[in-house]
């Protein structure tokens, strides 16, 4: 380890701070480049020194990213929406709650000030909230690079613990959550083993007139026309013991 | 407070207006919209400012409805001032009353900007996703001041939705937010911007 690189916890890396999305998908053309918004997960990893990347471009420059919108009845969420945002969000109090009932149960409040909701999509920890909450709303993931855009669902966005769809060079630009049907209810429950941890189990449902979609940690989810098959489904996908008793306990809350 | 415009004319300006830092009622601070709803014209700035050892935070929500000779502009003020401060809802509203002018007219400038890259972009990008709304989008580097965002916008504690004022917000020890409102931010931008 040399003098300069003693003296901060991060190993050395390039930065870069767009001010449009352009200029974003320039920067992270680069070799071994990531995203910087919110900062919550990433710099940890960069402080213990387990994420070594070449270039950090730092997204929280670019205004268009930080607005959270509500156009055509869709809500939009761009790439460094905070999730405190979120919580005090008039637009999403009335339109998705769900949204609100998930994001009170991160962490605490100072992450939720810095964190931002597509950072924790990107991030896709497992015990993680809100890509269970978005899964649940069938929310969409839009990616961008230079080569292209796409939009994924929960379903092909998040492929394992820690593991996405995500491409090098891409960015999760904006998730873009439908709206519900006129009659919808939902519900948001979790068992932490101490306030603002990760969630041991969490269940996020939807229940409109017709369907009720029951989302668990993962994410995972499942559709059913009524709830008691929504819900034998959904712990049929869990595969220890303790966590399906916690689970099932949290449908049977979510859905009183 | 009326306007002589459409009522899209209007949105589209007061929703392209980039976060900004300026001078309001002797409070120094950062302006940036925080949230904006297309369906019925409401959009909401966060805003923090400091004087001396004095901070204050608020949260101004803006609606548009159409009116007679033009649009009506309602404004909603969440101050949340902090410990020392002396800044009162209603001084940075009337300071903001004076500054609508001016920052109606950055408005007018950055959505015309924006409808200019955004054109130009258009006849470059065959990448571009074209399905999603086009939310507004900062002016081309070069044509406005630099934001510094990251650097000076602390987010305070949050709570409940803009319109309720959360006990929890008022005891955070960062206190402050600026009510010097977001206009009043956004008028200083725009006159620093003229000079």
């Amino acid at each position: 380890v040399g003098a300069a690189e003693a003296l901060v916890k991060p190993p050395p890396f390039d930065y870069v701070a767009p001010r449009t999305v352009a200029e974003a998908l320039d920067a992270l053309a680069a070799e071994d480049a990531r995203v910087l918004a919110g900062g919550q997960s990433l710099v940890p990893l960069l402080n213990f020194r387990l994420a070594r990347p070449a270039r950090l471009v730092d997204i929280n420059g670019i205004a268009e990213l930080g607005v959270l919108r509500r156009t055509d009845h869709a809500l939009h969420i761009g790439a460094t929406v905070r999730q405190a945002a979120i919580e005090r969000s008039a637009i999403v109090a009335r339109h998705w709650p769900l949204l609100a009932q998930a994001v009170r149960h991160v962490a605490h409040a100072a992450v939720r000030a810095r964190g931002t909701v597509a950072g924790s999509v990107a991030h896709a920890d497992p015990k993680a909230e809100l890509p269970v909450a978005l899964a649940a709303l069938d929310a969409r993931f839009h990616l961008r690079s230079p080569r292209g855009a796409r939009t994924l669902t929960a379903a092909e966005l998040f492929q394992g613990p820690l593991t996405t769809a995500i491409e090098e060079g891409e960015l999760l630009e904006r998730i873009v959550v439908p709206p519900l049907p006129e009659g919808t209810t939902t519900g948001f429950a979790e068992y932490a083993r101490t306030h603002g941890d990760f969630a041991e189990a969490a269940v996020a449902i939807v229940k409109t007139p017709d369907t009720t979609t029951i989302a668990i940690l993962g994410p995972a989810t499942v559709t059913a026309a009524d709830p008691d098959t929504a819900a034998e489904r959904a712990l049929a996908l869990v595969d220890h013991p303790h966590r399906s008793a916690l689970t099932a306990r949290l449908i049977e809350e979510a859905l009183a | 407070m009326r306007l002589p415009m459409t009522i899209d004319d209007a949105w589209h300006a007061l929703t392209a207006l980039p976060p900004a830092r300026g001078e309001l009622a002797g409070y120094v601070g950062t302006a940036v919209l925080e949230e904006a709803d297309d369906d019925v014209h409401v959009a909401v700035f966060r805003l923090q400012g400091t004087s001396g050892s004095a901070a204050a935070t608020a949260t101004l929500t803006t609606a548009l409805a159409p009116a007679s000779d033009g649009v009506s502009l309602g404004l909603e003020l969440d101050l949340h001032p902090g410990p020392g401060s002396e800044l009162t809802r209603e001084g940075v509203l009337a300071a903001l009353a004076e500054i609508v002018p001016a920052a109606r007219e950055a408005g007018e400038e950055a959505a015309a900007t924006r409808a200019a890259a955004a054109a130009a972009d258009e006849a470059t990008d065959a990448t571009r996703p074209s399905p999603l709304p086009a939310p507004p989008t900062a002016p081309s580097a070069g044509s406005s001041p630099a934001p510094a965002w990251s650097a000076t916008v602390e987010w305070v504690e949050p709570g409940e939705p803009p319109r309720v004022r959360p006990a929890a917000r008022r005891s955070t020890p960062k206190g402050a937010i600026v009510a010097a409102g977001a206009a009043a931010a956004v008028a200083a931008w725009a006159l620093r911007r003229r000079s």
